[in-house]
């Protein structure tokens, strides 16, 4: 068969990434590992001292970690909207950054649940989400909506992995040692390539594809409402639902070009992970940046314009204490990516990867905004003798965390893509050959040519010369 | 002699103990002796009123108080005590932010100087508007949201009225501190020799508190089973803070005694942020007449006026 | 129990110790001062509360387990009534049963002195009060649906026979969970008076009230109190606990119902997929085996 034939010739090329490690492989590891260990270091003493040691105080009761679980899940949600429904529409250019997209996905969803466990002050009661569930709770919502979440994308992941992995047990002559070809031949599941393994594959992974987008949606919309449910003025708002999922694809999008960039030069992907492709997530990120710049002015316009009191309390704290850092996330953030994808002499892959930064530092900011300044402006005044309590300032041990959580995720991401091609192989051999076949198709059929559009065509043809 | 196996009645065992010898000491240190020979079992014969865990009222010598009858677990304080429904009402008019609420409570709760179950205020709605002091507590809401938001079930509406917290369950998520609009709410953020107390656990106590929980002002029901008032009620001396039962519709600041629908008639009492719609058991009564001119307030420590620096009246105050 | 009591004793000796230390005791003696009060209580005995204290810079100070002895006094005789010893408030009550002689004067009055012969460094003390018979009765009757308490009361005159109170006004309170309501006044003359008892006290759940008449702060008569208990409160229905709510421990049922219908149809489409891989297993395998 001619796909398997390319299939193994791409696998070919990308084996070595999976064989070799070099030693700035071992350099890089152990500095995440070592930005882990300074994490699990303030985490035990957080333990040990109790939350007194994190700038949390009565009024703030969550601070930068509650930033990061929004962020993190944020991004978990992005990674599993863009690969849903590139793969459900069938974008044509998916094959390459379908892998990234996905273990973004799985590796946030994994972290960011981490933070939140960092907000409760008695670890050791966990086990009580589950033996006395209260189902009115919003945080209830998301402990279940988090764990069917985390399901979903495992199983998605799986499904868009088993593939490559039948292709790693029968790539034969590989210097892989013998118990990665064992792991890799367990759970392949005995996968052959047969039509109705393939056509199976195929359904379930478009009915799946389909549940993440909507289980992405409904999780993220549980997590604003956290938020949202409770009388704060900063956070008692409607909008918050929809605010946050455009907000999370947004921030995803970002840390997706940004991976794409990272692996490009790391694994010398040039020929894979295109301009194309950047400007194909970028065009994304713009039409989100001008979605969430959308939100973001309806929620505050409308705050500003009105003259509750508390309402009034928290932009003058905005605009006033916060005014720098609202600057930079609402202005900046959403401002850049716009200009940026809007005028095509600007668009290059480095461009779009700065701007892909500075919104995912602009949204991290933004949540911040969000959490911090609302509970700084409550409705009893603070009234407290101790100065320290009135405002928020997150401490070392709050930032050690967060970059050990940082940390953590480069660390997944770096040994997922030693233990599987970071280019989902079989997924691009596929693409490949149905993108010649109606190329072949399409010089004789009319019919055909209309369902790709010209400009797309162009593209293809583009890139099936590439290659 | 004790080795039994239950470690939580052993405990209750030591606190009898305990608290018969410092209680004893106490007295003695506020007695003049009269080289009368002290026998410390005798009875003297005088009777108490008790609210029974099923609200009866019963009568027991105060020597013979039993503690492991007073004792009531996390688990049995979920249900309130019958046919009540608590309210407390505070004269606004006649605070003078003399602080012996909130110094009371602190003490017969085990809380560190800086922790207020019944925190002070300086309120001034606008910058013409007029200063004045409220006492606010846990205002044991009807609709309370951080009971709503509560993931496993530990803080909780009874049906007296009064919401507790059980810290054996909390698990310190503090989304009751975010859901509560009034600010009620405080977390152990450490470990502190004020959470040692050598005392069995009840919610209705709040004693002794717990590291990584959250807690707040529990409306006394220990005293109310004693058959007495809160803390902060029967500490004021001005008699600002009124509590009872609202369908006994009787209330009382411990000198006087007055129907509750009477007095919020009469004062037109109110209750704060009505609009948020939680529905507070606690009720004002409007600053107007006031007894005192709000700067008999700040009668205190630099360290506690400094707190209300924010204010527009103290602001003016000193710029002049 | 033996060990206890050493225990306790020793902790006594050192804090008696610090306490005279701080009392100065050695100097001079202490001042005491006796309170006394009188109440006729509703099952005609009377009761005496003493509270006793001793003076000392930092203000009173309740003096415990001392013997305060009882007098009945008149026309400069006296008689021992008994004693009774003070609890750790330094209060104590003696009560004076029905029908016990007190001593009178030729115009009807008693007087009661309490007396602390004072002990060691304490001062002694004394205190009395006066007070005439009185004989109060009520009924609460329920007529042509009007609730009332009737009032009769009478006093001795000179030759011991009985006379119809004049002008006097009593006081009605209700009790309260913790202390008593008052609801209004009667107005006794010639030996009687009602009290039209209002319709809108609550009462208890069952809308029992304990009502109490009392007769306070008199000059002549003292205090006196009678209770009686009557079922005319109109309670309203106690504070129910919502059913399913958001703040109840059930969770309303339409949360309920969304919940698990959201669930089923994602976790049924992942046991659809989980079959799925099983069945490419198991023809995974055949591949295999060939
Ligand atoms: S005042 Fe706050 S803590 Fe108290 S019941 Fe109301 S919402 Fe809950
Ligand atoms: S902090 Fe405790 S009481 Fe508050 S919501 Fe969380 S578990 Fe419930």
């Amino acid at each position: 068969m001619e796909s398997n034939k390319r299939k193994q010739e791409l696998l070919k090329e990308f084996l070595p990434q999976l064989e070799k490690t070099s030693f700035l492989w071992y350099a890089w590891v152990t500095f995440l590992l070592g930005a882990i260990f300074l994490g699990v270091y303030c985490l035990v003493l957080q333990i040990l001292k109790g939350h007194i040691i994190t700038g949390m105080r009565d009024n703030v009761v969550w601070g930068v970690y509650i930033v990061n679980f929004i962020f993190f899940m944020g991004i978990s949600y992005a990674g599993a909207l863009v690969s849903g429904s590139m793969h459900l529409f069938k974008t044509s250019w998916r094959g390459p950054i379908l892998r990234i997209a996905e273990l973004t996905t799985i590796i946030a969803l994994f972290i960011g649940p981490l933070y939140i466990l960092l907000c409760i002050g008695r670890l050791d009661r966990l086990p009580f989400l589950f033996m006395y569930p209260r189902i009115q709770s919003p945080i209830t919502w998301d402990v279940i909506a988090i764990t069917t979440d985390l399901f979903g994308c495992l199983i998605y992941l799986y499904l868009s992995f088993i593939r490559d992995f039948a292709l790693l047990r029968d790539s034969g002559d590989t210097s892989l040692p013998k118990w990665r070809i064992n792991i890799y031949k367990v759970l392949a599941l005995g996968y052959h390539d047969t039509p109705t393994q393939k056509k199976r594959i195929k359904n379930v992974t478009n009915i799946m594809s389909a549940m993440i987008i909507a289980i992405a949606i409904i999780v993220y919309s549980v997590l604003a409402w956290i938020f949202s449910v409770t009388l704060q003025p900063g956070w008692h708002s409607t909008i918050f639902g929809p605010y946050f999922v455009i907000a999370a694809v947004f921030s995803g999008a970002g840390v997706i070009i940004i991976l794409m960039r990272v692996f490009r030069s790391v694994y010398h992907l040039e020929k894979y992970i295109t301009k194309q492709h950047f400007v194909g997530v970028g065009m994304i990120l713009m039409v989100l940046s001008m979605f969430f710049a959308y939100f973001t002015f309806s929620e505050y316009l409308t705050k500003w314009y009105g003259s509750k009191k508390l309402d009034d309390n928290l932009i003058q704290i905005l605009f006033t204490q916060y005014f720098w850092q609202f600057l930079f996330s609402n202005y900046v953030g959403t401002l850049l990516p716009i200009i940026i994808m809007g005028i095509p002499r600007f668009r290059t892959i480095n461009t779009i990867t700065f701007a892909a930064i500075v919104a995912v530092l602009a949204l991290w900011m933004n949540r911040y905004l969000i959490v911090v300044p609302t509970l700084e402006t409550p409705y009893m005044p603070i009234q407290d003798t101790r100065l320290e309590w009135l405002l928020y300032k997150a401490t070392w041990i709050e930032w050690c965390l967060t970059f050990g959580g940082v940390g953590t995720f480069c660390l997944l991401f770096t040994l997922a893509a030693k233990f599987v091609p970071i280019i989902p192989v079989s997924e691009v051999a596929d693409a490949e050959l149905e993108m010649s076949e109606a190329l072949a198709k399409g010089q004789d059929n009319h019919a055909a040519t209309i369902t790709i559009p010209a400009k797309k065509q162009v593209v293809l043809k583009k890139e099936a010369n590439e290659l | 002699m004790d080795n039994s196996p239950n470690e939580r009645k052993n405990n209750r065992r030591k606190f009898l103990r305990v608290s018969f010898l410092t209680g004893l000491s106490a007295v003695a240190a506020k007695t003049v002796c009269a080289d009368i020979p002290v026998d410390p079992e005798k009875e003297t014969g005088e009777m108490v009123t008790l609210l029974s865990p099923d609200g009866q009222l019963v009568k027991v010598a105060k020597e013979k108080i039993n503690y492991m009858e007073k004792y009531i677990s996390p688990e049995a304080s979920r249900k309130g005590i019958p046919h009540r429904k608590f309210v407390m009402v505070i004269d606004l008019a006649k605070c003078k932010n003399a602080r012996k609420c909130v110094e009371n409570c602190q003490k017969a709760h085990h809380l560190p100087p800086h922790q207020e179950f019944m925190k002070v205020y300086l309120m001034q709605e606008s910058e013409e508007a007029a200063p004045y002091w409220m006492p606010k507590p846990c205002f044991h809401c009807d609709k309370p949201l951080c009971v709503s938001v509560c993931p496993v079930g530990a803080t909780y509406k009874r049906s007296d009225g009064i919401v507790l917290i059980d810290n054996e369950r909390c698990i310190g998520c503090k989304f009751c501190m975010t859901g509560c609009p009034y600010s009620a709410r405080q977390f152990n953020w450490a470990d502190s020799p004020y959470l040692h107390v050598d005392q069995p656990y009840s919610p209705e106590t709040s004693v002794p508190g717990k590291e990584g929980t959250v807690s707040k002002c529990d409306f006394c029901p220990d005293m109310i089973r004693d058959g007495k008032m809160p803390h902060c009620v029967s500490a004021c001396p001005m008699g600002v803070i009124y509590f009872g039962d609202q369908l006994e519709d009787i209330v009382t600041n411990g000198e006087e005694t007055i129907r509750f629908s009477e007095l919020i008639a009469s004062r037109s009492g109110y209750r704060h942020l009505e609009d948020l719609g939680t529905k507070p058991s606690v009720y004002y009564l409007p600053p107007v007449n006031r007894q005192f001119p709000v700067d008999r307030g700040f009668d205190h420590e630099d360290e506690i006026n400094q707190r209300y620096k924010d204010v527009p009246y103290v602001k003016k105050m000193h710029k002049n | 129990m033996s060990y206890k009591s050493i225990l306790s004793r020793r902790s006594l000796i050192i804090v008696l110790c610090s306490v005279m230390a701080s009392l100065q005791l050695a100097a001079q003696n202490i001042n005491s001062t006796l309170e006394l009060k009188e109440l006729k209580a509703s099952d005609d005995s009377r009761i005496f509360g003493i509270k006793l204290t001793g003076e000392n810079e930092s203000g009173a100070i309740p003096v415990f387990q001392a013997k305060v002895d009882f007098f009945t006094t008149a026309d400069g005789k006296s008689e021992l009534l008994g004693s009774a010893s003070t609890d750790r408030d330094g209060s104590a009550t003696f009560k004076v049963e029905k029908g016990t002689r007190l001593l009178k004067d030729k115009e009807g009055i008693s007087m009661v002195t309490a007396s602390f012969q004072g002990l060691g460094k304490l001062n002694s003390a004394e205190a009395n009060v006066k007070f005439k018979e009185i004989n109060l009765q009520i009924n609460l009757s329920e007529k042509d649906s009007l609730n009332t308490i009737q009032l009769q009361a009478s006093t001795v005159g000179p030759n011991g026979e009985s006379v119809p109170l004049k002008e006097t006004t009593f006081n009605i309170y209700v009790q309260g969970l913790f202390s008593k309501l008052k609801i209004g006044e009667c107005f006794v003359d010639a030996g009687a008076g009602t009290f039209e008892f209002p319709k809108n006290i609550p009462g208890d759940s069952n809308g029992n009230l304990k009502i109490f008449v009392r007769l306070e702060e008199n000059e002549i008569y003292g205090e006196v109190e009678k209770t009686g208990n009557a079922k005319w409160g109109n309670h309203r229905s106690g504070f129910v606990e919502p059913s399913r709510s958001l703040w109840s421990s059930g969770a309303p049922i339409w949360m309920i119902t969304t919940l698990i219908i959201l669930l089923t149809g994602v976790w049924s489409h992942y046991l659809y997929a989980i079959v799925q891989l099983i069945k490419i297993r198991k023809e995974g395998k055949k591949i295999d085996q060939e």
